[in-house]
Order: C-alpha cells, then sequence, then structure tokens
C-alpha cells in the first residue's frame, strides 16, 4: 500500500466516522421504557402505533425521550385518550422546534396529568409557559446586548428557563431587564449565571408576597451594592427572616432594602469581582435542574 | 624570479608564445638553467604518475564546518532562526492529522474568544442528599412527586419512622430548583407547608420549591 493509498483510506475512515456520528445523534434513543409504558397502557393497538410514531418524531427533533415517556406514561395511567396526549405533546413538539427549552412545557403536562387535570386545561397552561419561554429568550437576548455574558455553555438556556419562570409569576419584563442592565454594568461579574440568580431571587420574593415591582427593585439594589451571586440567591431567606418577624411583605422588602443601601460595598460580596472563585456559589454553571 | 623562471613556469603551463620560445631555448644554451630545467621536468614527470584523488561530495561543507565560527549576537541568531527559508515536507496522512487537530480545536479557540472565558469544564453533578418531611398522622402513605421524577406518584414514598404520622424521605438531588408536593393515600395533594417558597402551578394549587445549590456536598435536612 503506498503512502497515497493510506492517505485516500485515513479520508474515507474520518469520512465515514463524521457522518456516522452525525446520523447516530439524530437517531432516536432505543425506546425500550416508551415501550413498556405503551404496553402497559390500555391503549388500542392504533392508539398506540399512533402514540409511538409521535414519540418517535418528537425525539426525533430533540425532546427528550425520558419527557416523552414520562408523558405517554401519566396519560396511560390517567386514561387520557391518545389524541389528547397527542395535542399535549404537540405543543411540547413545537416549543422545541422554536429553538426553545421544552423540559419546562413537558414538566408542566406531566405535572397536570398527574394531577388529573382535565387536559384541555394543561394544554392552556403549558401553552402558556412556551409563551413565556419565548418572551423570555427575547429578555436574555437583550441582556447578552446589555454585555451580559454566557460564560459557561447551557447558562443561556437555564437563563431562559429562569426569566420565564419569573414572568409567569407576574414580573413584568422590563423589570428583568433593568436587572440585565445593571448587571451588564459591570465587566467581569457581567455574567448569565449572576443575572439567572437574580432573577430567581426575584421570583422567590414575589412568591413570598412582595410585588413584582418592589421585588425587582429590591434584587437590583442587592446588584448595584456588588453583592456576590450567593448572597443574591440568599436574600429571600434575608426576607424570610423579616416577615418572621411579624414584617408584611411588602414592609419586610423595604426594610431589606434599606439594609442592603446601608451595607459598605464589598461587605457582603466583592464590588470589583462578585463572581470570582472561592466567594461562594459563583459561576453557577452547574444548574442542571430546571427552575420554579 | 628571474626571466628564465618565469619562461620556465609559463613553458611548463604549455603557455609560452613562438617568440618566447625562443628566448626560451637561447636560456637553455647556459649549463646553470639546463640543470634547473631538467631538475623541473623529472618533478612534472613523478607528478603525473601520481594516482588523482577525488574529493567527497560534502568536501566543501565538512571544510566549512571545520572553520572557526563567527560569533553573531542573540538578536542576530534570532532573526536568522526566524526568517531563514527553511523547506516543510509533508505527507497526506500527516495533513489528514493536522486538519483533524485544528477542527477539534478551533471551536475552543473560538468560545474562549468570543465568550472571554475558556471552556467550562463538564459540570460535576455533586448531589445533595435532601430531606422531605411532612405531618400526617391519618395518612396510610405519603408520596412526594415533583420535577425530580417526572412527577409520578408511585415512585417515591415516605416512610413514617415513629409511627406518629411523622413521614419522611431522604433524595439525592442536583442542583437546580424543583416544584414539588406530597401525595397522601394515592388522592389527596398536599402542599409542603414549610417550604422556603412556592409557586402557583397554574392548576388552582400551589407548589412548593425547594432549591439545590450548586458546590454544595451536605444541606442541613428541611426538617419540615
Amino acid at each position: 500500500m503506498t503512502r497515497r493509498h493510506l492517505g485516500m483510506v485515513l479520508l474515507i475512515a474520518l469520512g465515514v466516522a463524521t457522518v456516522g456520528r452525525q446520523a447516530s445523534a439524530q437517531q432516536p434513543a432505543p425506546p425500550g421504557e416508551l415501550s413498556r409504558a405503551l404496553e402497559r397502557s390500555n391503549l388500542s393497538a392504533e392508539n398506540k402505533a399512533h402514540l409511538r410514531s409521535k414519540a418517535d418524531e418528537l425525539v426525533g427533533i430533540g425532546v427528550a425521550e425520558r419527557d416523552v415517556t414520562d408523558v405517554i406514561r401519566q396519560g396511560a395511567v390517567r386514561g387520557v385518550p391518545a389524541s389528547e396526549l397527542i395535542r399535549l405533546l404537540d405543543v411540547v413538539g413545537q416549543t422545541k422546534r422554536q429553538g426553545l427549552p421544552p423540559g419546562p412545557v413537558a414538566d408542566k403536562v406531566k405535572e397536570g396529568l398527574a394531577k388529573g387535570v382535565p387536559s384541555e386545561r394543561i394544554g392552556s397552561v403549558a401553552s402558556r409557559v412556551a409563551g413565556d419561554l419565548a418572551s423570555a429568550r427575547d429578555v436574555v437576548r437583550r441582556a447578552e446586548q446589555a454585555g451580559v455574558r454566557v460564560e459557561a455553555p447551557g447558562n443561556r438556556e437555564r437563563a431562559v428557563e429562569a426569566v420565564a419562570d419569573v414572568l409567569g409569576r407576574g414580573v413584568p419584563p422590563d423589570d428583568v431587564e433593568s436587572l440585565a442592565l445593571r448587571i451588564g454594568g459591570s465587566s467581569r461579574a457581567a455574567t448569565m449565571s449572576r443575572f439567572q440568580a437574580g432573577t430567581q431571587a426575584t421570583g422567590d420574593l414575589v412568591s413570598m408576597g412582595v410585588s413584582p415591582h418592589a421585588a425587582s427593585d429590591t434584587v437590583g439594589a442587592a446588584l448595584a451594592q456588588g453583592m456576590n451571586q450567593r448572597d443574591i440567591e440568599r436574600l429571600p431567606e434575608r426576607l424570610a427572616q423579616e416577615l418572621r418577624r411579624g414584617q408584611a411583605p411588602e414592609d419586610g422588602a423595604k426594610r431589606l432594602r434599606q439594609q442592603i443601601r446601608s451595607e459598605a460595598p464589598g461587605i457582603r460580596g466583592d464590588h470589583s469581582s462578585p463572581d470570582r472563585p472561592g466567594k461562594g456559589r459563583d459561576g453557577g454553571g452547574d444548574k442542571p435542574g430546571r427552575p420554579r | 624570479m628571474t626571466r628564465f623562471e618565469t619562461l620556465l613556469e609559463r613553458h611548463l603551463a604549455n603557455e609560452l608564445s613562438p617568440q618566447e620560445q625562443t628566448e626560451f631555448a637561447a636560456l637553455l644554451r647556459d649549463e646553470e638553467h639546463r640543470r634547473l630545467f631538467e631538475a623541473h621536468q623529472r618533478t612534472a614527470a613523478l607528478l603525473s604518475g601520481l594516482t588523482r584523488l577525488a574529493p567527497s561530495p560534502t568536501f566543501t561543507e565538512e571544510v566549512l564546518s571545520r572553520l572557526p565560527e563567527a560569533r553573531s549576537s542573540f538578536w542576530a541568531r534570532s532573526w536568522t532562526l526566524l526568517w531563514e527559508p527553511r523547506t516543510l515536507r509533508w505527507n497526506l496522512a500527516s495533513a489528514v492529522v493536522l486538519t483533524v487537530v485544528l477542527l477539534a480545536i478551533t471551536p475552543v479557540v473560538w468560545r474562549t474568544l468570543v465568550d472571554g472565558t475558556a471552556v467550562a469544564p463538564p459540570p460535576q453533578h455533586v448531589v445533595t442528599l435532601f430531606r422531605f418531611s411532612v405531618e400526617a398522622p391519618r395518612a396510610q402513605r405519603v408520596a412526594v412527586a415533583g420535577d425530580f421524577n417526572g412527577w409520578r406518584t408511585d415512585e417515591i414514598f415516605l416512610s413514617d419512622t415513629t409511627g406518629q404520622g411523622h413521614f419522611a424521605v431522604s433524595l439525592p438531588l442536583r442542583p437546580g430548583r424543583y416544584a414539588y408536593m406530597f401525595v397522601v393515600d394515592g388522592t389527596t395533594w398536599v402542599t409542603d407547608p414549610h417550604a422556603t417558597a412556592y409557586r402557583d402551578d397554574g392548576f388552582g394549587n400551589r407548589n412548593a420549591l425547594v432549591t439545590i445549590e450548586a458546590r454544595q456536598t451536605s444541606r442541613a435536612p428541611n426538617d419540615t
């Protein structure tokens, strides 16, 4: 074999390996769990085939097989007709086709099915979650334009899910964007994980009874003081302490803002580099769970 | 050098003109000149009988390499090192390997330049043991369902270790935020009354939220 032949063989092997890898990535995962879920259901053979086809379609476009299987299993256990399950799966699939993370939508469908909620209502709520994700993606894009940096793969998607969560809790997009502008104003601290932490803290304060505007004001004050990510995440705990003292949520948030503003920058964080390693939960790249 | 010696040298080189040959013949009449001429002829005959040695192909390089090296400055040597023309030898296999390496490192370099940071190492999913507990004195069985288990109500059951309706279970959870509820006796959905955060579920109930922080190996039990 000459050198020329060896080179040609190497080139062909490289090409085959590349094409094969792409093909295998597009193939659905082995549907063992899905098959078991379908077999255990009381659905007709025709409906099982329809559901299998829909499941393969969703897995083929990148929806996690686990999510698809869980939806079908939950629906089968509750006796939801196949046509309604397919409609719910379509909501998940449309979310993925729009380039949005489908996980939160799938979770909402599974939750609704588990709780025995009528499928029309599940579809409505799931569609609303998908709409929040679309709005959140726009907010995150604008945050990036404002200088917020994606420091690790996957942080953008997690930030989209976090923003969608707080939008779903009634926080106006403008208030979330104002957080992004505050974060984008600092150089090294302008990270997507810090933006995500601020967004989640805002949502938590809202869930504790604080108005959306007051919640974003409170988190904004913390960001302006240069608090690090861990201390931003602890804002709900500090508010909880105020509430245990008998304060109303709005009054507690006001008092919390006063406390934050009276603290010298850098006391609770590091004004110059709030997210530097070794200062608590910095970076925040390891957040595989979905925000709620 | 005398006139005879000059003419003798030209004679040996076979470069005498006809006029010089006449002059050279006249000078040979002298006894001393004749003896000197015959000595040179014998020497020439001896030399022509010797074997001719051919120099090696690298003779010039070897000679030059043995010459004392001219001392040059560090900067001059660096300049030469950088700008001296070189011949690049390559073959198809090495070109393929180089292409593969370039394709592999280009995304890393690109992400480093665009994001301003080196590519983060793969996340280490450090799990945290989180304790779920609820008081349900009249319950026969209590399950917990949430985002962490696909809201399955038949998967994670709490145990009543005291026999007085204090149900609890500890679950290893990866970092993230999870919504959950308790399911009492398979039918009644109950919100954790001692959670730190809540969220409307959109279906008329309220989910409890648990946040598992990253880079944490243990967590104080949520003894609700």
